[in-house]
């Protein structure tokens, strides 16, 4: 299983689309993923109707890609 | 990008009317503006259609029962047009174009946002639209009473993390392992896992069996090709059917055409019956193999009654709500007796978190049950026992496996029913046992009547379609369990993705909360104290993680550490509230840089009015705090109106009042008197005596009140409070008093004729207004009649005026004794 571990810190100095861009990079560690979810972060921070089931199934499809390899040369299984 | 309030345009919205001429409030975007007005004027229509534009809703209308129709409401009754219009103008805070906003709602309720440079005029709301830019004494009201953990969400927005906290909500949401897994289906999917590998271990050990049946030697640790290559020497070897396995692999030989070949050698239908009945004896074999195990079964009946009992302890789904919002408000920290009800104030014996945690366990014991259940199901191969069922089926027998299955997936298993499969499941496996040992003494006796050679060549090829069948069901389940493996791991993939995205959201907002809330209290202590001028300093705090916002004081006289909301009284409570507000405004204000207060002194005594109103002037408000925000007093407080009357006149404050009524028009009295004088005599040329009353009293009034501040006439300070339908005519007393002061005291410097025209306008004004005004009596008035008050209304401010040259145009005379 892939083992991520997202540390994110809420800028006092920025702005939400910011902080939502800093959020979205720090998931990038699993890109795939974070790619799929990406997109939705404004609208669910605007606090839109939430689709929890769209949203798995697209973050479900995107997990067809292969789980990124970690950039510091171990495995990155658990 | 922020913004400013330049101008709010409405009409045919709530209390205002104004069809064909919009109230038009204008505000000075660099100035303290304050707007009065009497009761029933339309102030709060103001507020409820500034609220409807950044919103979309009125609250208050929204709440009614439906019975009332609250929604029909929104629009004004007496408009013509069907519809309201509220248009805000905006000033960029920086540099760049004013644009206005123009919001419509029509009978129907369709909201159509329109912005005059073409951007998304609801994104641009949805912007503005702050915790704190519509502020009134509900609000704070309700800040101080709500729960921690509303309260606590409410100041996630001051803050400026209300998209923070609805994003973390969200993501929360998508974390939530129990609604995830009914998404994905994850517990049934595992449970098919635990068949399919199952069956697995069942086909394997019939391609051992098939194989020793056909080769006659155990397979040991053979690979599959190695077996195949040996089962197919097997058949090849057979004189009889080796032209038919001659050239193919051993899943290409037919076993069919390997049996033709046998009864061409032998002929009658005894070879076919034999070969059926080899084929019923696997199909038996297996289906008895798939049949669940006593255990299995005993298990079942154990979880359905698990959860029959869980279930029986429960009180539906009206009870589980109510037991959550126990626990969850006996859980803050804010309800310190957890023997209190928090419905009926009792105290209880126990304690009521234990019970609501207690009964709040019961319901999760049934969805515990209820999962067990369906993995438990998902464990056996209840397709193939349900075939076994119906070839077995006795004349008036129901299929019990079918409605069992249904059962499950729509939670209403029960334990009779679970017994009942039970008792179906031994039936069945006693039938099976006997149909299985027709088939094998049918079988015997038909090997008995054919030779022995080709009978055993006959078994060898029924063994060998057993052995090809095994492998290739073999390959489907391997395949089918890597697929879902990869599915499985896919489902794992995404739920870890959210869960540790969910953690790190929730704890960098956490976080930004934490500091944020650290800069707040300094300033919201500073502004209490600026308000209150007494020796209480109120607390704010908010535990790691959490959502809950404690309120305290950190001093209240010689004690600290005391709870804020049993010691303040209402109107401290308020302020402490609104220092919140402005504080957190202060700090975190985004794209709107505009508040609305909408009557929030009502609860503070006219000496904390004050201190409240020269802490927004002073320490919050621009002009006098650089880049603070910019702030709108409405009020209908009229001793409050003298505080903004004197204001008003100084350079970092905008003052204007207005009046009318909800069936005409409401209009500022200060730059549109011209607009009220003309509109009246309007309505009066066209005979409407009843609408346009109201407008000469607000014509009248205004007129009255300038000559006073003009010429700087004392009045009485009743005078200066009232605000009732006798105003005129006591403003009117109070000049003519004054005037005869001077008189008397040969200091007046009206000449004789302006004395004389005062006493002819009054006269005029009063017998065919004020008399009849004043008493209510307005069927009386002749819209002839009012036309001459109009007149002489005008006629009485010229009586107040000179002209220094000739040509140079009439002024007002300084005092009563001076030009």
């Amino acid at each position: 299983m892939a083992k991520k571990t997202y540390e994110f810190a809420i800028d006092d100095a920025l702005g939400t689309a910011d902080n939502l861009t800093a959020f979205a990079n720090e998931l990038a560690g699993d890109a795939p993923l974070a790619a799929a979810l990406t997109p939705h972060l404004e609208p669910l921070a605007s606090g839109r109707t939430l689709d929890s089931a769209a949203i798995w199934n697209l973050l479900f499809e995107a997990s067809a890609a292969a789980v990124p390899a970690p950039a510091d040369g171990t495995d990155g299984t658990e | 990008m922020t913004w400013l309030l330049r101008q709010i345009s409405i009409e045919g919205f709530r209390g205002i009317n104004n069809a064909g001429s919009p109230l038009e409030l204008s505000f000075h975007t660099e100035k303290v503006n304050s707007v009065f007005a009497p009761n029933g004027v339309g102030k709060s229509s103001i507020f409820e259609a500034v609220t409807f534009a950044l919103t979309g809703a009125i609250p208050k209308l929204d709440a009614l029962p439906a019975a009332e129709q609250g929604g029909s409401y929104y629009l004004n009754r007496f408009h013509p047009g069907n519809s309201g219009t509220i248009t805000l103008s905006l000033q960029p805070g920086q540099a760049g174009p004013a644009i206005d906003v123009s919001v419509m709602r029509s009978s129907a309720g369709v909201r159509t946002v329109t912005v005059s440079d073409g951007r998304d005029g609801e994104a641009l709301l949805g912007e503005l639209n702050r915790e704190f830019v519509l502020l009134d004494a509900k609000t704070f009201q309700r800040f101080i009473d709500d729960t921690p953990l509303n309260r606590g969400r409410s100041f996630s927005g001051l803050l400026g993390l209300g998209q923070y906290s609805a994003l973390r909500q969200s993501l929360q949401t998508l974390a939530n392992t129990r609604a995830f897994n009914n998404h994905f289906d994850f517990n049934s999917k595992n449970g098919r896992k635990l068949l399919i590998e199952d069956q697995i271990g069942q086909e394997r050990a019939a391609i051992r069996e098939s194989y020793l049946h056909l080769v006659g030697e155990d397979a040991g640790h053979l690979s599959h090709a190695e077996l195949q290559t040996k089962a197919h020497a097997i058949l090849y070897n057979i004189p009889l059917i080796q032209p038919r396995c001659a050239g193919k692999t051993f899943d290409q030989i037919s076993a069919d055409e390997c049996l033709v070949s046998v009864r061409e050698a032998e002929g009658g239908p005894d070879r076919d019956r034999l070969a059926q009945l080899l084929r019923d004896e696997d199909w038996w074999n297996k289906a008895i193999a798939a049949l669940p195990t006593s255990d299995q079964v005993t298990g079942l009946v154990d979880i359905a009654r698990e959860r029959d009992t869980a279930l029986a302890q429960t009180q539906g789904e009206t009870f589980l709500r109510l037991y959550r919002t126990a626990k969850e408000i006996t859980e803050s920290d804010a309800w310190a007796d957890k023997s209190i009800c928090p419905a009926c104030d009792r105290t209880g014996e126990t304690s009521v978190l234990d019970h609501a945690r207690h009964k709040v366990a019961l319901y999760d014991a049934v969805t515990a049950a209820s999962d067990k259940l369906l993995k438990s199901w998902a464990a056996a191969d209840w397709d193939k026992i349900g075939e076994l069922e119906k070839s077995l089926q006795q004349e008036g027998e129901a299929l019990l496996i079918p409605a069992a299955k249904s059962g499950i997936a729509k939670q209403e298993f029960t334990e009779p029913t679970a017994i009942h499969l039970q008792t179906r499941v031994d039936i069945l496996r006693t039938r099976a046992a006997s149909a299985l040992a027709a088939t094998v003494a049918a079988k015997d006796e038909i090997e008995k009547r054919l030779p022995a050679s080709l009978v055993a060549v006959t078994e060898k090829v029924e063994a060998a379609r057993r052995l090809q069948t095994a492998f290739t069901k073999l390959d489907q389940l391997l395949a089918a369990l890597a697929a879902l493996d990869v599915e499985l791991d896919r489902i794992e993939r995404v739920r870890t993705f959210l869960a540790d995205a969910s953690g790190a959201f929730s704890q960098a907002e956490s976080e930004a909360a934490a500091r944020r809330l650290a800069a707040v209290e300094p300033l919201c202590q500073d502004l209490f104290q600026n308000i209150i001028f007494d020796p209480v300093v109120p607390a704010i705090s908010k535990r790691a993680g959490g959502e809950d916002l404690q309120l305290s004081l950190a001093m209240f006289h010689d004690h600290s550490n005391v709870s804020a909301q049993s010691l303040l009284s209402e109107s401290f409570r308020n302020a402490f509230a609104i220092s919140v507000y402005l504080a957190a405004a202060s700090l975190y204000s985004g794209a709107a840089k505009f508040l609305l207060l909408d009557d929030v002194t009502s609860s503070l005594d006219a000496g904390h009015q004050f201190h409240l109103m020269e802490v927004i002037r002073t320490r919050f408000s621009r002009p006098l705090t650089l880049d603070g925000p910019q702030v709108i007093l409405l009020s209908h407080d009229t001793l409050l109106e003298k505080y903004f009357n004197t204001n008003g006149s100084t350079a970092g404050w905008s003052h204007q009042r207005i009046e009318g009524t909800p069936r005409t028009a409401v209009l500022p009295q200060s730059n549109a008197v011209n607009r009220v004088r003309d509109a009246t005599l309007d309505l009066l040329n066209a005979g409407n005596a009843q609408d346009a009353a109201p407008r000469i009293r607000q014509y009248i009034e205004y007129m009255l009140e300038d000559i006073i501040i003009r010429c700087k006439i004392p009045v009485p300070m009743d005078i200066a409070l009232g605000d009732d339908r006798r105003m005129a005519g006591l403003l009117i007393g109070a000049i003519d008093a004054q005037v005869r002061l001077h008189g008397n005291a040969n200091s007046l410097i009206l000449t004789a004729a302006q004395v004389q025209g005062l006493n002819i306008a009054v006269a005029t004004i009063t017998a065919n207004f004020l008399s009849h005004w004043s008493s209510g009596q307005t069927q009386a008035f002749a819209p002839g009649a009012l036309l001459g008050v109009m007149q002489a209304i005008d006629n009485y401010a010229q009586c107040f005026k000179f002209e220094p040259a000739p040509g140079q145009g009439f002024r007002y005379y300084r005092s009563l004794s001076q030009q």
